[in-house]
């Protein structure tokens, strides 16, 4: 947990900084654990349930671990039109997984987002930060294939 | 110094002036216009988030034609406002907040009486957890917590449909100090304390303290942890704070005073009295 406080140490302690700390903290552990929260409210001399409730109010946020992998299908009008809801079927299948849940092995969280702002590449799911445009059902497979050979 | 700027404003027809910035609630009160609220206290901030205090505003010297509905408690009084509290707009809009609130606490006793008053017997909608909170998200244990106890022990998590009072990691079981003031300003009396094996318990928020029972009549007077805080704040020797009032007023000691000297740090007596009226009868 050293690595927190070093976090914490880098922004001012003012209020203000508590969303910048929790996102560095989400991005470093991929979660905020119980003793983070309670770390980053003492060295902001906020009371506890305000960061909790800062942290429960972002969907950025997750109080439990996420995978080392975070696969996002957009949902939005436009990739929902052009059968989001099969591919997203298809990647719970090709996963074993369904949507909001991390693999047992930690390889793979799932997740839903309503609109990447992309829709001309829609249906669009996005593996970490890669965006994969154009999708159907039957390229799901070969995708996670290429992604995890690599 | 800066002298407050005096506003007139004009409820149910009846002219008042106020300091500006004064709320329509405050306003109307002095006036002795009730406003419905379930989420307002007069000793916490104002919140604006039960609705039910909404009043139709309009400023005839700016529009006639044009008013708005927006809620008492939260709403600033400035120059030439005209508002209305109880217009049909304003009755019918508060009938379907009613409708809205019985459908979050279906099995309060309090929202459903407000709702039988304004001829709701059962809510069209449902709720997304199905009213299985009977909580109306008002925020008032949680800014009564905080503000006046501050014990900051409770507090919202999550948002819309998912949003609650909690915990965090249940750390009521150490920041907790068991006055139940929560308990005593819930609107739809949907927190409760229980007294089980002598320790005064909520088990959702880990709360599990040591009760003190009065020695002479066996009646619980309060967690040892409120004790000892009370202790700090008033003069008054161990046996007598271990009483319940009754036993206490029989000792021959004037339990108004004490009363009164706990509540230093509130404006109003009364008000202390009332939410602790569960603990000192």
């Amino acid at each position: 947990m050293k690595k927190v406080g070093k976090i914490i140490a880098d922004f001012p302690l003012t209020p203000e900084s508590l969303i910048p700390i929790l996102q560095e903290i989400q991005e470093e552990f991929n979660f905020l654990s119980e003793d983070s929260i309670k770390k980053v409210a003492a060295g902001l001399s906020l009371p506890l349930h305000h960061v909790y409730s800062v942290a429960t109010f972002y969907n950025v946020f997750s109080l439990k671990p996420k995978g080392r992998n975070i696969v996002k299908v957009c949902m939005g009008s436009a990739c929902h039109v052009r059968g989001a809801g099969r591919i997203l079927e298809e990647i719970e299948r090709s996963l074993g997984i369904k949507n909001g849940e991390t693999s047992a092995d930690g390889s793979f969280s799932l997740e839903t987002v309503n609109c990447l702002g992309a829709c001309a590449l829609g249906p669009i799911m996005v593996i970490n930060k890669k965006y994969n445009g154009h999708i159907t059902p039957a390229k799901v497979e070969k995708i996670f294939q290429e992604f995890t050979s690599q | 110094m800066t002298v407050t700027k005096q506003v007139e404003i004009i409820i149910d027809g009846r002219k008042i002036r106020v300091p500006q910035g004064t709320t329509i609630l405050k306003a109307a009160a002095m006036l002795e216009i009730r406003i419905p609220t379930l989420c307002h206290h007069e000793e916490l901030s104002p919140s604006g988030s039960c609705r039910l205090c909404i009043v139709e505003i309009s400023n005839p010297s700016q529009n006639p034609d044009r008013s708005w509905i927006d809620s008492a408690c939260v709403c600033p009084a400035s120059e030439g406002l005209n508002i209305k509290t109880h217009s049909p707009r304003v009755l019918k809009e508060r009938k379907l907040i009613i409708e809205l609130l019985l459908s979050r606490a279906p099995d309060s006793q309090q929202i459903m009486k407000l709702a039988l008053e304004n001829g709701i017997t059962k809510p069209r909608f449902t709720a997304a957890d199905e009213g299985k909170s009977n909580c109306i998200l008002c925020g008032l244990c949680m800014r009564v917590c905080n503000e006046l106890i501050k014990a900051e022990a409770i507090g919202f998590s999550g948002r819309g449909i998912k949003k609650e009072v909690v915990s965090p990691f249940k750390i009521a079981g150490d920041l907790c100090i068991g006055c139940k003031a929560c308990e005593a300003v819930c609107p739809t009396g949907v927190i409760n304390f229980k007294i089980e094996n002598k320790k005064l318990r909520k088990q959702d928020w880990g709360v599990a303290l040591e009760m003190i029972f009065c020695p002479d009549c066996g009646q619980p007077v309060g967690t040892s942890v409120q004790m000892e805080q009370l202790k700090e704040k008033i003069t008054i020797t161990d046996e007598l704070l271990s009483c319940c009032p009754a036993c206490r007023r029989k000792k021959n000691y004037s339990v108004r005073t004490v009363l009164h000297r706990t509540a230093k740090g509130l404006s109003d007596v009364s008000d202390y009295n009332r939410l602790t009226s569960k603990e000192t009868g």
